[in-house]
């Protein structure tokens, strides 16, 4: 993506950084842009939920005390300014400050996702490594159906079915919230991290199995490096560098596969804001929490693309 | 008996694991378009008295918790998810498809902005925008197709994008161009058929995305809502009751899941065959080296022999059997003593090699019988353990370098030191150290900057003598060097045979060196041993053998090597110029990875009627660019190119290149005699006339009307050539280029190639032809121009090329040509015999 010659890291960074600044604007204009297609706004929710009769003049005195009726890229702009000086407007549910909101709310969220990657990792590595190793054909098609299986199943449909079995058959994990620290995260990081890690996997074996097909592995063996050593020295760096991008966008998208997490098990993280948000047509808190898990995805994706060109870039060229 | 028996299981599996992935889709397809009439409403008919039923006769996947039939649902519910993905695919081959196409093909500043689009619209998550967007336009069913529709068609922009920009700047398609192929031509019969492939497989994936997508709105209340029959809000109703009645949640789940493995199979499938045509990889055997109990008994051994190989053979499975690629080989090398193994490519010659020590890829499956002693321990039948302690201790191998056979990340002073510290148990510091010192000994002048470089930084020459550094790390008493001078320039190769003269007089090494230049082997080996069809055919003291060869294929390997010089000089003196280059320049742009890079620096060449001009010069002088500089292929060229006084222009289909690489040229979904036909057809040949001509082309490069039917991979490679040959001889050109036309091929196909050139030239075709080695070029060529960064610094005279070589590239081309010229080899080998120590 940066196709700049020369300045140095220190440039090349300047410029990645430059690029996901744009990125970022680019994607608040989407944003805003999609919530002028919307249909309803945040005046027709206040009024429903205020009761009595809801007539188009209550709608549109409404719209008019929120400010709605300004054209829209002075709204756009407003909002820019305000972002600008750390302020993401209020909500117009509740009438607080959005950070503070989503500040309150961000805890679980991160913690799921951390847990989500770890998850992801670990079964990422050994589905790919164990896949790529095996020999005869029972246990790789084995890995490959199972890890097939999981990246088709829906996330909240593997949820129910891991509630059924641990917590309503066996009783070893709650159901529902976060009261019991780790137990109560077991579950919803596996439902997380299960998938991610089971694509994860797919891709690493797919490249494992292309280079260990490659003439330098037959020099390794040549040289009577073990299997092991030919496996995790040889095939695992060459086949993590051309696995790194999308590595970067599955694990990128753990932070929006949270959202249905949060649901399922009833988190009051970033995920149920967003939605309860969606379906009110509140706006600042939507805005705010669409362009937080993109600036996630961004940067993600920003570091594993970087990471990916530093160690080509070492593989093709003069220390 | 058993063997059919297994055979026609194996077909029926094989038949099952395709058409069950079809069958679920075809049955997904029926359900939902059919559904409404296949249902007539009982979805939403609720009957309490029937509620919470298990499945049974009444209802064979039981009822919900409204008394509901779960299959009638089932049936029903497909349909959101069978309009979602029908809407989606269009939409993704439609938006993303033409922007692709477009970007790729177009290039340049729109390329550029389709770039940026994508690269905004995938920072946003698929599963939020989908969210989003669903959420903002509704619920129903089309809503929710192109929520879904809007968020994924980005990934085959890029894909598509970088589809149509690889092929459109292929070999092949710039061939087409030179013959006067229109652009739109190329793009609809070339480039976007080339393109199922990869895009099959796409929407295999994408399918499965939008039917767990679809779901997936459902649960979070964005899609379709209860009591709507819907996957995903029937897994949303069947929570509650996920203990007491796991049926209701457990159908729509495997509904879900087997729909979407089964889009996820078919589009695997769908795209290797698209790609290559044939049903590769259905059934694959375990690659396991399959070795019998007894061996045969070795009765005389000679005592001094260091390695002793006696009735070797090799299968290889390649799906319907087991082939044999090595028949009954035998072979022996004493201590101290150099065997050549010389054949043309496919001889068994690698496989040989390979079976000593048990180095088949994974993916062979091969059975290796016979013996292979080895200072007189056996190693067929050792099993991984014990072999790896045998393997770069006690044999070396090196293979060829063909696509690199160094760790591409690792510093290859590292590489070096892994094996020192395998076999000779030296700590990691003094290993490195010891790693210098190998370095050093390979001749390498700078060993501590080298060791810190990557293989990539590292010139062809560079790069075997740190594979030979490496394999002498383990301090072998026998090294086999596979091919180890074929990739590198003339004069490359020079230095590292004498390099390997020097290292075995110098350590005592046995070495066995397998190559299809018998130059190598004459300057190198003591015995030689000639390979063909993998069997030994003849073997024997080197001079003896190359002096009197005894079989005809040792006598047909020696005359492909020791070609008979050009008729005397012919004249063209007097001939009118045909092409006229003056003060070419070129400067390669700058690129991510790489500075900007000067190819030309002012080069000049007259080309007269009927005339061969060979261009020779080291890898990088810019021989290939100056190829398609005077095609007309380089937009960027400074300077002049004239054909008959005309500026040379690839429109005026005049001058034709034959390019590098054979395979690259030729479209691999395209006959041989089509792509011939194609040619003809553009070079405005009538309909009713094709067939004779296509028949008189392939005659005239000694094809036969079945390799016409033919698919290039099903060519040899010398075959190939000549078709790429034939395809531009259709256009009639003025002159006719040759980039490499024999350096991807081995001394058979090499000789035969040349002498197709020289019938050419005696035809009076002016032609260009390009070598790295002056042993090619001077078979064919009226006069010689040298080439050295970026300028054609000397011209020889084929006959005379000692006395009219003045710049130093010219002599040292001269003298690598000579160091392996036939001719002198049964002179004495002068190998320099190292330092006096």
């Amino acid at each position: 993506m940066v196709r700049r010659m020369g300045g140095g890291p220190v440039a090349a960074v300047a410029a990645r950084l430059a690029e996901m600044a744009a990125l970022v604007l680019a994607i608040s204009l989407v944003s805003f842009g999609l919530l002028l297609l919307a249909r309803g706004d945040a005046a027709t929710s206040v009024v429903r939920e205020q009761g009595g009769a809801v007539s188009q003049a209550r709608i549109e005195a409404e719209r008019h005390r929120l400010g709605l009726d300004l054209p829209a890229p002075q709204r756009y702009a407003d909002m820019l300014t305000r972002a600008v000086r750390g302020d993401l407007g209020n909500s117009i549910r509740s009438g607080r400050p959005v950070s503070g909101e989503i500040a309150s709310r961000i805890g679980p969220t991160v913690t799921l996702a951390l847990a989500g990657s770890v998850v992801a990792i670990v079964v990422g590595l050994f589905v790919g490594l164990a896949e790529a190793a095996a020999r005869g054909w029972f246990v790789p098609a084995l890995l490959r159906g199972g890890s097939l299986l999981l990246v088709s199943v829906p996330g909240f449909a593997l949820a129910f079915g891991l509630v059924a079995q641990f917590s309503l058959r066996l009783g070893w994990f709650p159901t529902q919230g976060t009261d019991a620290g780790a137990w109560s995260l077991a579950l919803p990081a596996l439902v997380l991290g299960l998938p991610a890690g089971a694509a994860l996997g797919r891709v690493l074996s797919t490249r494992l199995r292309e280079v260990l097909a490659e003439p330098y592995l037959v020099t390794a063996r040549a040289q009577g490096h073990s299997r092991l050593t030919c496996l995790l020295r040889w095939a695992l760096p060459n086949a993590t560098v051309t696995s790194l991008v999308v590595a970067g966008n599955i694990l990128a998208a753990l932070g929006t596969g949270t959202l249905v997490v949060e649901e399922v098990f009833g988190w009051s993280g970033l995920g149920s804001y967003l939605i309860a948000a969606l379906r009110y047509r509140d706006w600042y808190p939507l805005n705010a929490t669409v362009l937080l898990l993109c600036v996630v995805v961004i940067v993600v994706r920003g570091v594993s693309l970087s990471l990916a060109t530093l160690v080509d870039e070492r593989a093709r060229s003069t220390p | 008996m058993i063997r059919r028996g297994w055979e026609a299981a194996r077909r029926a599996l094989t038949a099952v694991w395709w058409s069950l992935p079809a069958a679920v889709l075809a049955a997904f397809v029926l359900a939902g378009a059919a559904g409404p009439i296949l249902t007539a409403g009982r979805e939403r008919q609720t009957d309490l008295n029937r509620a919470l039923l298990a499945p049974g006769a009444g209802a064979w996947l039981g009822t919900d918790h409204l008394g509901r039939d779960e299959l009638v649902r089932l049936v029903a519910g497909a349909r959101g998810s069978l309009i979602a993905v029908g809407v989606v695919l269009v939409v993704c081959l439609v938006l993303g498809g033409g922007l692709g196409v477009a970007a790729g093909w177009w290039g340049g500043l729109f390329d550029r902005f389709m770039l940026r689009v994508v690269d905004v619209v995938t920072s946003v998550p698929t599963l939020l925008l989908g969210l989003v967007l669903a959420g903002l336009l509704g619920g129903g069913p089309w809503q929710v197709a192109l929520a879904l529709g809007a968020t994924l068609w980005p990934p085959y922009v890029r894909v598509i994008r970088t589809e149509t920009r690889l092929r459109r700047d292929a070999p092949s398609n710039q061939a087409l161009l030179l013959l006067g192929a229109r652009p739109p031509r190329i793009l609809l019969r070339h480039v976007l058929p080339a393109l199922g492939g990869p895009v099959t497989v796409l929407l295999g994936i994408t399918a499965a995305e939008v039917i767990v997508g679809v779901a997936t709105l459902s649960f979070l209340g964005l899609g379709a809502r209860p009591p709507a029959p819907e996957w995903g809000s029937m897994l949303v109703e069947s929570r509650p009751y996920l203990s007491s009645a796991p049926w209701l949640f457990l159908a729509p789940a495997v509904a879900v899941a087997v729909v979407a493995v089964a889009c996820n199979l078919l589009a695997d499938r769908l795209g290797t065959w698209f790609t290559h045509g044939v049903r590769a990889g259905a059934v694959t055997r375990p690659a396991r080296a399959v070795r019998p109990a007894t061996r045969p008994t070795v009765a005389d051994v000679p005592a001094e022999a260091r390695l002793q190989v006696t009735g070797l053979s090799v299968d290889l499975y390649d799906g319907d059997g087991y082939t044999r690629v090595v028949d009954g080989v035998t072979l022996s090398v004493p201590a101290g003593g150099t065997l050549a193994i010389v054949g043309a490519s496919g001889s068994g010659k690698t496989m040989t090699a390979l079976a000593m020590l048990d180095l088949f890829p994974a993916q062979v499956s091969a059975r290796v019988t016979g013996s292979v002693r080895l200072a007189g321990r056996e190693l067929v039948g050792l099993d991984e353990q014990a072999l790896r302690r045998v393997r770069g201790r006690t044999v070396a191998y090196i293979p060829q370098d063909v696509g690199g056979a160094l760790h591409p990340l690792r510093r290859v002073g590292a590489q070096v030191a892994d094996v020192v510290v395998l076999h000779r148990g030296l700590r990691r510091r003094a290993a490195e150290r010891r790693a210098l010192e190998l370095l050093a000994l390979v001749g390498i002048d700078d060993p501590a900057r080298v060791a810190r470089q990557r293989p990539g930084a590292l010139s062809g020459g560079m790069r075997q003598r740190v594979l030979l550094a490496a394999a002498l790390a383990g301090e072998p008493p026998l090294l086999v060097a596979d091919e180890p001078t074929s990739s590198l320039d003339a004069t490359a190769a020079v230095a590292l045979v004498e390099l390997f003269g020097e290292i075995r007089n110098r350590l005592n090494t046995s070495l066995v060196i397998i190559t299809h230049e018998l130059g190598v082997a004459a300057r190198l080996a003591d015995t030689l041993a000639v390979f063909d069809q993998g069997r030994v055919v003849e073997t024997g003291d080197t001079h003896a053998v190359l002096r009197a060869p005894r079989h005809p294929v040792t006598r047909r390997l020696i005359a492909a090597a020791d070609l008979p010089p050009p008729r005397a000089d012919r004249d063209t003196g007097d001939a009118p110029v045909l092409l006229t280059a003056r003060d070419l320049r070129l400067v390669h742009p700058a690129h991510a990875r790489r500075p900007a890079v000067p190819a030309l620096a002012g080069a000049d060449l007259t080309v007269y009627r009927g005339e061969v001009v060979g261009l020779v010069g080291n890898s990088g002088c810019g021989k290939s660019t100056l190829a398609r500089s005077l095609a007309g292929l380089e937009p960027r060229l400074r300077g002049t190119v004239e054909l008959d006084g005309r500026p040379v222009d690839h429109r005026h289909q005049r001058v034709h290149l034959v390019f590098q690489d054979p395979t690259a040229a030729l479209n691999r979904r395209q006959s041989i005699g089509g792509a011939l036909a194609e040619a003809l057809h553009l070079h405005g040949v009538r309909a009713s006339d094709l067939p004779a001509r296509r028949t008189a082309l392939l005659r005239r490069v000694g094809l036969t009307a079945d390799h016409g039917r033919r698919r290039p991979w099903q060519l040899s490679g010398g075959e190939r050539q000549r078709a790429v040959i034939a395809r531009a001889l259709a256009g009639d050109p003025d002159l006719l280029i040759l980039d490499e036309p024999v350096s991807a091929l081995d001394c058979v196909h090499r000789a035969d190639v040349i002498n197709l050139l020289r019938s050419l030239r005696d035809d009076g075709l002016a032609m260009v032809v390009i070598s790295h080695d002056l042993g090619v070029v001077e078979h064919v060529a009226d006069r010689i121009a040298v080439m050295h960064s970026g300028r054609i610094v000397d011209e020889l005279r084929p006959g005379a090329m000692a006395t009219t070589a003045r710049h130093r590239i010219s002599r040292e081309l001269v003298a690598a040509r000579d160091f392996f010229r036939m001719d002198t080899v049964n002179r004495p080998v002068s190998l320099p015999k190292g330092p006096s120590t």
